[in-house]
């Protein structure tokens, strides 16, 4: 035991000093906050207000209620800009018939034609709003119509919708909030990739591994100690990008959109609990690659590389809308699937994340079983 | 005491050993010599339990390094091929690591650190982090770290390289201080003069064997040759790798 103790006491001191190592680890921690400020804040004041776009229309003097109709909606006319600085750059061009007015004036049906690049990202929101205009313009002319011919309106529109969003304001915070899982999940991986390094590659490279072996002690021993060493810097990346994530969500105005976001104490813990195999995993991953590797910048992009490859797992889950509850009891995709109904305040199935955790720590005992036979082996010295 | 039997050992087509056979006494000096590339690492990485032999075997203390490498390694103190360093770790927290990987307590532990400051006159650098020791600096932490729990086995590989004269000279005096406590002290190196002033008993290998083993005066007698260096290049029959 006192070996052990030894052991991980070397490891913490080293892992506490190496100030490179543990910046570039808990950089998602910072990185994950600036970027939910910064982007969901974003997307929420664009979603939140309407902001005015600038169209080029042609024959403008011709449909007057028209152009009201769409200024009312923030779309104005290219030609009409007084602004300061140079003239926004029209992103849809709107062409009204010459004979516009005389068509509305008569009762006839006239032609309004929408022309640009309809595929452009930035062209489809102004399109989109535009043909809203045009659609309520319209609808209120032929409403018009009908009543001077002493016909009720409502008689061409027999059916009226309204939508009623009854999702917990919780719920559709929670989707929004995904990205704290991401963030978590790669936290878990990413957050110990150098220190994982510099124990395993780095201390081959430094010539104190083949000191290390010579000692009265198992290699299972020296990879457990690394391990936990290991398993601490990625717990702690994790308990940081957890933390800010929650705190930098709590800025971001979500009442903007009707939404909320809490992450209860119990939740919280929760959260940690079930990412601790998974931190587990990413260290044994993490050494046992460090140690395959020939030199320590070889094992740094190959360890980068491998744990891509469980931190795609959530990615793809992303953009899977049912995925099949099987995934819920894996590693990896069950921790996640866990978080997300952790975040949106759902009910949990408490076997799944204890089956997905046992597996995972069966996982963590085959890569630690491999690091340490290949640490037994004469191949470790030399990487041979 | 040390005895390594009929050790084989090949690297793919490589033969790095080839029946080596020698022994070393407690008590004394034993030094292994021989020319670069004759197999010296390899048979000290034999005996201190990190290479396994193709076929032969290593007893220390009576313990077979094979079968039980755990007692073996406890028994024995090694100052390897390449020795780096910590370089996060003070001097005191590198030989604290080692005195807890051989198991010492807390008390064993200060003991062994105070003897070490005093024997391998470390005061100024205990406390100092490793990182940027000059070569007789790590060499004075490398001896600390392999000897922390005062091993009756000592197994250098080629200790004094890169070493100026002061530094060989306080490793000399510290391994006649374990021979003199009776240890069974054992180094390679394939330089002349180092291995003549310091070593009880020679063990030449060259092309992964024993081609010779003696006293210095036992070996120049048997190569009718004046000194150690002539004696050695008339057993090995070549000049190649080797220093003077």
């Amino acid at each position: 035991m006192n070996a052990w103790l030894g052991l991980l006491r070397k490891e913490l001191l080293e892992i506490s000093r190496d100030k490179r190592a543990l910046i570039s680890g808990f950089g998602i921690a910072f990185l994950a906050p600036l970027i939910i400020y910064g982007g969901v804040g974003f997307a929420i004041s664009q979603s939140s207000s309407v902001s005015p776009v600038w169209i080029d229309v042609t024959n403008a003097d011709r449909a007057p209620g028209l152009m009201e109709t769409l200024a009312d909606a923030q779309i104005f006319d290219v030609a009409d800009w007084s602004g300061e600085g140079d003239r926004p750059t029209a992103k849809l061009e709107v062409i009204i018939d010459e004979d516009f007015a005389a068509a509305i004036a008569e009762g006839r049906q006239t032609q309004i034609i929408l022309r640009g690049d309809l595929n452009d990202d930035a062209v489809r929101p102004v399109l989109g709003r535009t043909r809203d205009s045009l659609r309520q313009f319209s609808s209120a002319t032929a409403g018009v119509r009908l009543l001077m011919r002493g016909i009720d309106p409502r008689l061409v529109q027999p059916i009226q919708w309204r939508e009623q969003n009854t999702a917990p304001a919780s719920n559709t915070a929670g989707r929004l909030t995904m990205m704290i899982g991401i963030y978590v999940m790669m936290a878990a991986f990413i957050s110990a990739i150098s220190t994982a390094v510099d124990t395993s590659a780095g201390e081959r490279e430094r010539n104190v591994l083949e000191m290390l072996l010579i000692q009265p002690v198992r290699p299972f021993d020296i990879v457990s100690a690394k391990l936990v060493g290991i398993f601490l810097v990625a717990m702690l990346g994790v308990l940081l990008t957890l933390t800010l994530s929650a705190l930098a969500m709590g800025q971001v105005e979500l009442e903007k959109v009707g939404m909320t976001f809490s992450l209860e104490p119990l939740n919280f813990v929760l959260i940690l609990v079930v990412m601790l195999p998974l931190a587990l995993l990413a260290g044994s991953i993490n050494l046992w690659v460090g140690y395959l590797s020939k030199t320590f910048k070889e094992a740094q992009s190959q360890v980068a590389m491998v744990m891509l490859i469980p931190a795609l797992g959530p990615m793809t889950l992303m953009f899977v809308p049912e995925p099949p509850d099987l995934l819920r009891q894996m590693p990896v995709t069950g921790q996640f699937m866990f978080l997300e109904q952790m975040l949106k305040a759902e009910s949990v199935v408490v076997q799944e994340p204890i089956v997905a955790s046992l597996l995972t720590l069966v996982l963590v005992l085959v890569f630690a079983w491999l690091a340490s036979r290949y640490l037994a082996s004469e191949r470790s010295i030399d990487a041979l | 005491m040390i005895i390594a039997s009929d050790l084989t050992k090949r690297f793919g087509a490589i033969r790095a050993l080839d029946g080596a056979t020698f022994s070393a006494e407690d008590g004394q000096i034993t030094g292994i010599l021989g020319p670069n590339g004759a197999g010296k690492t390899t048979l000290l990485r034999i005996v201190y339990g990190l290479l396994q032999p193709d076929s032969g075997g290593v007893t220390l203390g009576g313990v077979d390094v094979g079968l039980n490498p755990v007692a073996a390694k406890k028994q024995m103190g090694v100052f390897p091929d390449r020795l780096g360093t910590y370089e996060r770790l003070s001097t005191r927290e590198v030989i604290h690591y080692f005195a807890s990987l051989h198991g010492l307590d807390a008390k064993q532990r200060t003991a062994a650190i105070d003897r070490l400051v005093s024997e391998l006159d470390l005061s100024e650098i205990i406390d100092r982090r490793t990182k940027g020791f000059s070569q007789g600096q790590r060499m004075k932490v490398g001896l600390a770290a392999s000897l922390v729990h005062s091993p009756q086995h000592i197994l250098l590989d080629e200790p004094s390289r890169g070493l100026d004269v002061m530094a060989t000279r306080i490793l000399r005096d510290y391994l006649k201080a374990q021979r003199a406590a009776g240890r069974c002290v054992v180094f390679s190196s394939h330089v002349m003069q180092e291995v003549a002033a310091l070593c009880d008993k020679v063990v030449i290998v060259a092309r992964g064997r024993v081609v010779a083993e003696g006293t210095t005066a036992a070996l120049c007698e048997l190569a009718g040759e004046p000194n150690l260096e002539d004696a050695f290049v008339k057993i090995i029959g070549t000049t190649e790798g080797i220093a003077s």
